[in-house]
């Protein structure tokens, strides 16, 4: 191929790596020939953003206005979740101090699993490894496990995952106090205000998902995978906001540096705080940032991500699975309209190959996910896409376009989807083609678990 | 913001309406994915938003904007370079920082509705490839089971499809008023 080809056969997704370093080469030593190749990829995005409809621009921009208004409407009703702006929160300092002093020494005394008055704010949902009991409800008072982990539900819709050896305090639906272990936390939308303290950080969410980490040197190290968080270093009141890809250390001796962000802590509880609870074949987790699906991209996997937090259902929403069995063409559908008012967990699987390597053979990816609590409903039609699109978050994963939804034909081009008779598991065999770029909906019950 | 300046969201919708189209234009000229383009274009008219008590009205306001889009887009480039799969091209580094001076000299203005008016003075068969290729997303050897024809012609076609939609672009921008 002369350096044109390489150029034109680059841009189109056609080109092999050996090939790319020739072509490296070429555009390094002739600038003139580096300006076509930089219009070229000018012309390309230009004519990418085709696939996307423009029509509705302003609305989504209004509605997602209109959406952040509500809630700090939501918030500024609600007193307690009020973030207090240093340097008042500074000023009172040495009175949270000595209030957390007291709710420790409370709690110590109280001895877990008594709580102050007996009210509950709580719920265990997930436990792996540890001698707590999905389903237990939980009030003021310290906690402690040795190895394993577990997930918790506060009654105002925070979902808080542990990694032990943890040691850490329930103080109100909206503050927890960490001592020892890992931790990650999802605060939806109207929960903002959710914060926990560590020995050396206090850190308020501001309607985000984050973790918490605590080294052997004291240090806490905060991170952000979606929203934003502010982080203070309590005794010299400095304060920091942090948003997604950030994180920062502060150190017990009262500094608060910024640093990369490194998700390898967050590796083995990410399963169980997504509330996912195994998969085989081609399904690869998400990692908890970028949150943004269309970034994932890769020949052989099924990535899955969390879409969104936790809520409960403003308005029905449309499935076209929601029975055990199989579906490999459309008479196989099982379409359900789910009511208002059900929890539920959003999940967005995605198929996206690499665009730069040619695929000389088909493959098809199959696999298995197990959620921890049942599958509601599966979106696989893009009608049902597009009516679901922004109602668990705002972020875009290519739903609405047409050319994303199953082909649900009963031959070797065709996508298949089943749902296990304990609706727990859904399996998937994907044609894997170049044109594929297959998005799933998966909707989870997301109740508390009763006992 | 000056006090002239109403904060209801009829106001908000007609600043967006009026600006769309260049910070979308000055975005998706700087990243590949175009969904993601799609949402730091939105992202920079959640920012005016927030910050709408702190604009001046009196100044015109595109600049500012394109200073947003152009802070989120750096910002995103360097968060993207973390992402674990899909990797980073030597190709693209080598052309990034030349198509962005190319954009900024040439790409000023009302870039998709030069599109579209340049897609309009198509043929129908070169038109028809452009909306396979970059509407429907097919890749070339769909093109080629559809339509016929090779490999290295199909891409090289596409090739030449793609410089002479963007001087023609070029060319209706250099004659249109700024937008």
């Amino acid at each position: 191929m002369n350096r044109d080809e390489l150029l034109a056969a680059w841009l189109d997704g056609e080109l092999e790596d050996d090939a790319r370093a020739k072509l490296a080469a070429h555009l390094d030593s002739d600038a003139e020939f580096a300006d076509s190749g930089a219009q070229q990829l000018l012309a390309r995005r230009i004519l990418n953003s085709l696939q996307i409809s423009e029509d509705e621009f302003a609305d989504e921009v209004l509605l997602s206005i209109s959406d952040r208004l509500q809630n700090e409407i939501s918030a500024a009703a609600e007193p307690k979740r009020k973030i207090i702006p240093f340097p008042a929160r500074a000023q009172f300092q040495w009175l949270a101090s000595a209030a957390a002093v007291i709710l420790l020494l409370v709690g110590i005394w109280q001895f877990w699993p008594s709580s102050g008055n007996g009210e509950t704010f709580v719920s265990i949902v997930r436990v792996e490894g540890t001698d707590l009991k999905v389903g237990e409800r939980k009030g003021r008072g310290p906690v402690e496990f040795g190895d394993g982990m577990v997930r918790i539900l506060f009654d105002s819709g925070v979902e808080v995952t542990l990694q032990g050896p943890a040691e850490f305090e329930l103080v109100e639906d909206d503050r927890m106090i960490l001592s020892a272990g890992l931790l990650t936390a999802n605060v939806p939308p109207g929960a903002e205000g959710f914060r926990v303290d560590t020995p050396t950080a206090q850190v308020t969410d501001l309607g985000t998902a984050f973790g918490i980490h605590l080294g052997d040197d004291g240090a806490s190290h905060v991170s952000v995978f979606d929203g934003e968080v502010e982080v203070e270093e309590p005794h010299s009141g400095i304060t920091k906001m942090l948003t997604e890809g950030e994180e920062v250390v502060v150190t017990s001796n009262q500094k608060l540096e910024s640093v990369s962000l490194d998700l390898t802590p967050y590796e083995k509880m990410w399963p169980v705080s997504t509330g996912i609870k195994g998969s085989t074949g081609s399904f690869e987790l998400a990692p908890p940032w970028p949150r943004r699906m269309p970034l994932l991209t890769s020949d052989e996997h099924v990535f899955v991500a969390p879409d969104g937090y936790r809520k409960s259902l403003e308005e029905p929403l449309k499935v076209n699975v929601s029975k055990p069995g199989a579906v490999a063409v459309p008479d196989d559908l099982s379409p359900k309209q789910i009511p208002a008012g059900t929890p539920l967990r959003s999940y967005i699987l995605h198929y996206r190959p690499e665009i730069e390597a040619p695929r000389r053979f088909p493959i098809r990816l199959t696999g298995s996910i197990t959620f921890d609590q049942p599958i509601a409903g599966v979106i696989v039609l893009n009608p049902e896409f597009a009516e679901s699109a922004g109602r668990f978050s705002k972020r875009k994963t290519g739903e609405m376009h047409p050319r994303r939804e199953l082909e649900l034909v009963d031959d070797s081009k065709g996508d298949r989807v089943e749902l296990s008779a304990d609706m727990r598991t859904l399996t998937v065999d994907l044609a894997g083609s170049r044109k594929a770029f297959d998005v799933i909906r998966v909707v989870v019950d997301a109740s508390a678990p009763s006992k | 913001m000056s006090d002239s300046l109403p904060s209801d969201l009829s106001a908000i919708r007609q600043i967006v309406e009026e600006h769309q189209s260049a910070i979308r234009a000055f975005v998706s000229a700087r990243l590949d994915d175009p969904f993601e383009a799609h949402d730091l274009a939105q992202e920079v008219f959640l920012i005016m938003w927030k910050q709408l008590d702190q604009l001046d009205l009196d100044q015109p306001l595109r600049p500012w904007l394109l200073g947003v889009a152009n802070n989120l887009v750096r910002k995103h480039r360097r968060k993207s370079r973390a992402v674990p799969v899909g990797g980073n091209d030597e190709v693209l580094n080598l052309l990034d920082g030349r198509s962005e001076k190319i954009a900024e000299a040439t790409l000023d203005g009302p870039v998709f509705d030069a599109l579209d008016s340049c897609l309009a003075e198509l043929g129908d068969d070169a038109r028809k490839l452009v909306q396979m290729r970059y509407v429907d997303g097919l890749d070339i050897r769909e093109i080629r089971s559809q339509i016929g024809g090779k490999h290295s012609a199909m891409t090289m076609k596409l090739h030449r499809l793609r410089a002479l939609l963007f001087n023609c672009i070029q060319g209706k921008l250099k004659g249109a008023p700024a937008a």
